[in-house]
């Protein structure tokens, strides 16, 4: 009901952006340097997700450590949290799923899917010696994320502390170790003035730039966002929906999935407008976008706020959502594909990307 | 070798005007221009992505039912396979070195050498014994079969580790600037049971994947044409393709893809690799890679339906080409014609022509791989002292080297040949030998000037 009400709210001004799309005015941008300056915002505010993600992997592993330390339920419930709050940034991050966090393996060694639970139960019950060491050689599928997931919440989502034996939090310790270095990897990978490849990105058009031009390095962050725009409704939702099964849910032991897809839209959405937490940069792709196109730029931020609100719309957990909200949810899924065509299509063409 | 489907008149006339390694290049000549459509390297399924993703759009214009199958195989592609028993893509192992195609094929672009403690993502090593199967292929090397699974599912011991270490090797260009190329050696360790003393082992980096469909459209009667085993044309360079045997048509034909063209579909491609790096089987592989040593499984059977095979194989046929970016800039056009008169054309063949296809975007296309898929003689120096097929240790199929240029940011590093020791595209060519030391010692010959325009053209393409 709530979702058909939002929708009739926000329909009259997502008809203004039908017809317009098809007669977008093909405006290539014509000074660089502004492109140049969207593009150093999005390095900064890459920076700041990535120094927040390794904050929250850094308090992760620290209630990891009290729980190992005194494993009672309150530890638990800690690390429950801090693992929760770790997911936000990295969700947040589809916009940036380029670089180091896919050609170092940072993305498979933090958040492979599914998660291999046949695999980690022989690693778990079994006689493998558990040493820093091992965690690298590790398949991704029993690390990251999701294995730490399975271990602080349990297969069934109900985890008592005792539960948790001493190579049970031996394992979560180490896994835990080697997702916080992760994070430091990738906030490495973005820290200015190194050599490093977000000097790189930064450095669009430059000499030693990976990037030939800053229309290259802008496209990539809008294919970036598209991708995650399609993956979203048209795999994670979809295959949920269509199988009703809990475990295509990314985050199924946690029933946290929910929240991070309302991360991962609001974490396109943010960077479209330039924003992270406290950051605000002060030029932005909708900055862009606006002179070149005003009516595509509101189109962009109204889908933006629809999708964000049909995702705080809908009711409970995605475990119990894909069964009983399913019409919300292809809404959703409808609503979320429209702006997928308005990032992937419509804003490279009026950006002349 | 006999170029007949290559470089056009424009680029002939430049390499009879500058006969000399050392000739001015012609970055200052007007007249040089980029041939029409230069910049479409795979015909009119050219994308024109300059991102991290260059390698991973399909063919401009694919639509319908090939587009929903790309789509489809694009999901099998990035598929993380599991242990069984699982609901989800289970059939992982038991052996394995990787859990899915995109962990080795990252972008659908090449791999890298491990540092650290890194695993072997993307470096693979074929292993065999001395002689030849039933078909004329590498002989299984006993317990270890035909490919070193570097890793197993809990329960199962990964079948060796392998070290690598790095000699430097200093040399000099003529005009006195110093490089140096590490060499690779391999020492086996931790096998899990003793490793046959004969055996022979073959590091293999993971290729990129765009642009086989147009590979797989080149006329087998266009490699035969391209042909001269006996170098017969006195020019030093004596291709010949790989014969190999292919297990759907059950006859022996020209291979095509592979480091060592031994693989003569796409679809025997992705199978073969289906079962050798990730134990995934398939109705064309239905055995386990562990099939017949000691750590055996008893199931065998498809884990990966037909239907998804057939997907997965059209995903990697209809991959594009990424458009070249600039192919009409001054130092470029001079690097071309320094390419062609150091003689790295006669392999690197710049233009094919496609045949007959089913999909249009493959069919008849004037395509700009720079390779002619054939075998040629490396030299002792990238030698693998291993046999495939036809080819002998020291033959590698020429790589084809459209898109090379974007390779850094798709893959997030510039290492090159099939062991990846090449850390620059100036070291690829300096470990050129064999065929390919004349436009080795060629290209140390060069000015500064000249080498710089010369990989201003190959990071053009």
């Amino acid at each position: 009901m709530y979702t058909r009400i939002l929708l009739a709210v926000f329909v009259g001004s997502l008809l203004a952006c039908q017809p317009e799309r098809d007669q977008i005015e093909i405006r290539p941008y014509p000074v660089n340097t502004k492109q140049q300056r969207v593009v150093m915002g999005l390095a900064e505010l890459e920076t700041a997700i990535t120094a927040d993600w390794a904050t929250q992997t850094a308090m992760l592993l620290a209630t990891v450590g009290t729980l190992r330390t005194t494993p009672n339920d309150a530890n638990l419930l800690a690390a429950q949290t801090a693992w929760k709050q770790a997911r936000g940034p990295w969700e947040s991050n589809e916009g940036f799923g380029f670089g180091p966090v896919a050609t170092d393996g940072i993305d498979a060694s933090s958040d492979d899917w599914p998660f291999d639970q046949t695999s980690f139960d022989r690693l778990q019950t079994g006689q493998t010696t558990l040493n820093a060491a091992l965690i690298p050689q590790l398949a991704t599928s029993v690390k990251g994320f999701h294995a730490i997931e399975y271990l602080l919440f349990g297969p069934t989502g109900v985890r008592k502390a005792a539960e948790l034996n001493a190579r049970s939090l031996q394992l979560l310790g180490l896994l835990a170790a080697d997702l916080n270095t992760q994070a430091t990897r990738l906030r490495a990978a973005w820290t200015r003035g190194t050599g490093s490849f977000g000097d790189s990105f930064a450095g669009a058009g430059s000499a030693g730039s990976a990037y030939k031009n800053t229309a290259a390095a802008l496209a990539e962050v809008v294919g970036a966002m598209g991708d995650i725009l399609d993956e979203l409704p048209n795999a994670k939702l979809e295959d949920a929906l269509t199988n009703q099964r809990t475990d295509y849910n990314e985050s199924q032991f946690s029933d946290h999935s929910l929240i991070d897809y309302r991360s991962n839209v609001r974490g396109v959405c943010s960077v479209y407008i330039g924003t992270y937490g406290t950051v605000t940069t002060a030029n932005s792709l909708s900055d862009l976008v606006k002179a070149a196109n005003p009516a595509l730029d509101e189109c962009v931020r109204t889908q933006c706020r629809l999708c964000i609100a049909l995702l705080d719309l809908v009711p409970g957990t995605l475990n119990t959502a894909i069964f009983s909200q399913k019409t919300q949810l292809r809404d959703l899924q409808t609503e979320l594909n429209k702006l997928q065509i308005l990032i992937a299509t419509d804003v490279p063409v009026v950006l002349g990307l | 070798m006999k170029h007949l489907i290559m470089s056009g008149l424009l680029l002939t006339a430049f390499m009879a005007c500058h006969p000399a390694t050392d000739a001015p290049a012609p970055e200052t000549n007007p007249t040089i221009t980029a041939e029409t459509n230069e910049a479409l390297s795979g015909g009119v399924g050219t994308s024109f992505d300059a991102t991290s993703k260059a390698y991973t759009f399909p063919l401009v214009g694919l639509s319908g039912t090939l587009l929903a199958q790309h789509q489809a195989g694009d999901a099998v592609f990035e598929a993380t396979f599991v242990a069984p028993p699982a609901q989800i893509n289970a059939g992982l192992g038991p052996l394995f070195n990787n859990t899915s195609c995109r962990s080795c094929h990252t972008n659908d672009g090449r791999a890298r050498v491990p540092v650290g403690d890194e695993p072997f993502n993307g470096l693979l090593f074929r292993i065999s014994g001395p002689g030849q199967d039933a078909h004329g292929g590498p002989l299984a090397a006993p317990g270890f079969g035909l490919q070193v699974q570097t890793r197993a599912v809990f329960g199962t011991v990964p079948e060796m580790d392998i070290r690598i270490d790095y000699e430097e090797l200093a040399g000099t260009f003529a005009d006195g600037e110093a490089y140096s190329l590490r060499k690779p050696t391999y020492t086996p360790k931790n096998a899990y049971i003793p490793l046959p003393t004969d055996a022979m082992l073959s590091p293999r980096i993971a290729n990129p994947n765009f642009g086989l469909g147009l590979l797989a459209a080149i006329p087998d009667a266009t490699l035969t044409q391209l042909t001269d085993e006996t170098d017969a044309n006195g020019d030093g360079i004596s291709g010949r393709p790989n014969w190999v045997w292919d297990y759907e048509a059950n006859q022996r034909t020209i291979g095509r893809f592979g480091w060592k063209a031994s693989q003569p579909t796409l679809r025997q491609q992705a199978a073969a690799a289906l079962e050798g790096d990730v134990g995934i089987t398939t109705l064309l592989f239905p055995n386990e890679s562990s099939l017949g040593q000691p750590q055996d499984v008893p199931t065998h059977g498809a884990e990966l339906s037909d239907q998804a095979l057939d997907e997965l194989t059209v995903y990697l046929q209809t991959l594009a080409v990424p458009a070249r970016r600039t192919p009409a800039d001054k130092p470029v056009l001079a690097g071309k014609v320094l390419f062609a008169q150091a003689g790295c054309t006669g392999c690197h063949v710049p233009k094919l022509q496609t045949g007959p296809s089913t999909v249009p975007q493959l069919a008849n296309q004037t395509i700009r791989p720079y390779t002619d898929l054939l075998l040629h003689d490396m030299g002792d120096g990238l030698s693998d002292g291993r046999p495939d097929y036809v080819a002998t240790p020291r033959e590698w199929r020429t790589a084809p080297l459209w898109g090379i240029g974007l390779n850094r940011l798709v893959s997030g590093h510039t290492q090159f040949l099939h062991d990846g020791r090449a850390r620059s595209l100036t070291e690829a060519i300096l470990w050129h030998g064999g065929e390919g030391e004349k436009s080795r010692n060629a290209f140390r010959a060069m000015t500064k000037t000249n080498r710089t325009a010369l990989l201003a053209f190959l990071g053009s393409l």
